[in-house]
């Protein structure tokens, strides 16, 4: 295995919940307004603070005093073909030279194929030449921020008929050959499962709980087809029963991990958000105790 | 077997141009559930973009109304507009393609002056210079001292609906700024563009005058850089 040398971190994400920051949470989640209650960490789309300067990196520079981060980037086009997308990684090189987030992520997906750049994370066959392309990716990525990342798996709308591996065990060689961890999303989880015919519990199980470095949770929205409900992984409603059950189910197995509630549609109250935010951490204690008491 | 470039050339083909063009092979599962599972992509991809220019272009839409504004940003899109720049940038260009299509002056004006004010919310942060630092110079170094244009300074056309619908008097150029780390607007005439125009580099304040008598000799300078500086146009350049 390759190692990533990692850079210096101020302060690592607790194993506690962290919300998705947006823009319409920030008094609250430095304390401005009344006693609404902070996050243990939150994490940022770094996409939406590429620009040079003005008031979005005032906030952003105000919330990292604060709290840890977390960068979850959404641009590097790590599955493309034709490598990643290198003005987005050279931008993202900036950030997290400014901020040094604890942890950046981006996924295990592709948006750029020539000249087309498709706001979308499209899927990536699960094949050894498509392996082989995403190991050099993620490592001429890793070498350039100089410290390891983490991949999500994602949420699939379509099975390649050219599959040769499962999607547990294409990760775990892209953790192996690169030293790159796993952002394990049990929301993409549900989806892709209920999308693709699979057991989501078996998915879950599938995975090597030391390689995961964050857990998201989301919802997602059904749309029925008549002979088919197809899931969408719309981020906009509270985490689904499904995916607490196998949130519990997983942190009981691996111990508590830095988890975070994503809300990126319809974004609801603050308060909301972090009632959310509760149930995850009440979940981590839970699992905290078992392994403190284990020890 | 496709080789990647291949599959991701035939996907990108699919969500461009409709599901014909996917190998029937590429995927498992009947054609109605393939269909299915490209629509949610082209449908975000689509959902993705139109979203942004809503946000990017926010008065514009409302001038024009909904149902215009939405039905030329799907044309803008499907034309091309913006297919290979980041969500943030998917407007840069927007304004200029109104402009060739039967669209009135004042709606174009209207969205160039939307994205010239989000460029200056985003544009770089750098110290303004101030009245009191003005106010606090000897004459002789106050001629000698290098400023330029403030990088979230920016100058656009006005026009007399746009006008309007700011508050401000009338005036033949808006003034875009960012001091305080809020966008303000303010009017101006010709000679407001001229010392935009001459600070897009350094210039000592000497040399400014100079620029600015040649060009209009009956202006009152002194007022002129003085409301250019309240407005936060102007930047100290360091000198070594």
């Amino acid at each position: 295995m390759e190692r990533v040398p990692a850079s210096p971190i101020a302060r690592p994400l607790p194993p506690r919940a962290g919300i998705g920051l947006k823009p319409c949470h920030y008094g609250e989640v430095l304390g401005e307004r009344g006693d609404a209650l902070q996050p243990h960490w939150v994490e940022v789309h770094p996409q939406n603070y590429f620009a040079d300067g003005g008031p979005a990196h005032h906030w952003l520079d105000a919330v990292a005093e604060a709290l840890p981060l977390s960068f979850h980037s959404t641009g590097l086009s790590l599955g493309s073909a034709e490598g990643p997308c290198l003005v987005e990684l050279e931008a993202l090189v900036r950030l997290v030279e400014r901020y040094q987030p604890a942890q950046v992520s981006d996924h295990l997906s592709w948006s750029i194929t020539g000249a087309e750049r498709f706001p979308d994370l499209l899927p990536m066959p699960y094949t050894e030449e498509a392996l082989q392309r995403l190991c050099a990716n993620v490592a001429m990525v890793q070498d350039r921020l100089r410290r390891p990342i983490l991949i999500e798996n994602p949420s699939r709308y379509l099975a390649f008929a050219s599959d040769t591996l499962d999607e547990a065990g294409f990760l775990h060689r892209l953790c192996h050959h690169t030293g790159c961890g796993l952002l394990l999303d049990i929301n993409n989880i549900v989806v892709s499962a209920g999308n693709l015919g699979l057991d989501p519990a078996a998915m879950v199980d599938a995975i090597n709980p030391a390689l995961v470095g964050e857990v998201h949770l989301a919802g997602h929205s059904r749309e029925d087809h008549g002979a088919f409900v197809l899931a969408i992984d719309d981020h906009g409603s509270p985490v689904s029963p499904a995916t607490w059950e196998l949130f519990a189910s997983f942190i009981k197995r691996a111990g508590p991990v830095p988890t975070l509630i994503e809300w990126d549609t319809d974004v609801p109250e603050y308060g909301v958000l972090m009632g959310e935010a509760a149930l995850a951490g009440s979940i981590l204690a839970d699992a905290d105790k078992r392994h403190a008491h284990a020890a | 077997m496709l080789t990647l470039h291949e599959t991701q050339t035939a996907l990108a083909a699919a969500i461009l141009l409709g599901p014909d063009h996917v190998p029937a092979s590429m995927f498992l599962g009947p054609a109605a559930r393939v269909l299915l599972g490209i629509k949610v992509h082209a449908n975000t991809i689509s959902h993705g973009r139109l979203i942004a220019l809503e946000d990017s272009f926010p008065r514009t839409r409302t001038a024009m109304g909904e149902a215009r504004f939405n039905a030329l940003s799907r044309r803008f899109i499907e034309g091309g507009g913006g297919s290979n720049a980041p969500l943030a940038m998917i407007g840069e260009h927007f304004a200029d393609w109104l402009s060739t299509g039967r669209i009135s002056t004042s709606l174009v004006r209207l969205a160039g002056f939307e994205w010239a004010w989000l460029s200056a919310y985003r544009a770089a942060d750098a110290r303004v210079f101030t009245l009191v630092q003005l106010g606090s110079l000897e004459a002789q170094s106050l001629l000698a001292l290098p400023v330029m244009c403030h990088p979230a300074a920016r100058l656009v056309l006005a026009d007399r609906h746009l006008i309007r619908k700011l508050g401000l008097p009338r005036c033949q150029w808006l003034l875009i700024t960012r001091p305080d780390n809020a966008v303000e607007v303010t009017g101006g005439g010709a000679e407001l563009a001229t010392l935009i125009e001459a600070t897009a580099r350094p210039v000592t304040i000497s040399a400014l005058l100079g620029d600015l008598q040649m060009a209009h000799p009956d202006a009152n300078l002194l007022s002129l850089i003085s409301r250019a500086i309240a407005a936060g146009a102007l930047t100290l350049v360091e000198t070594d």
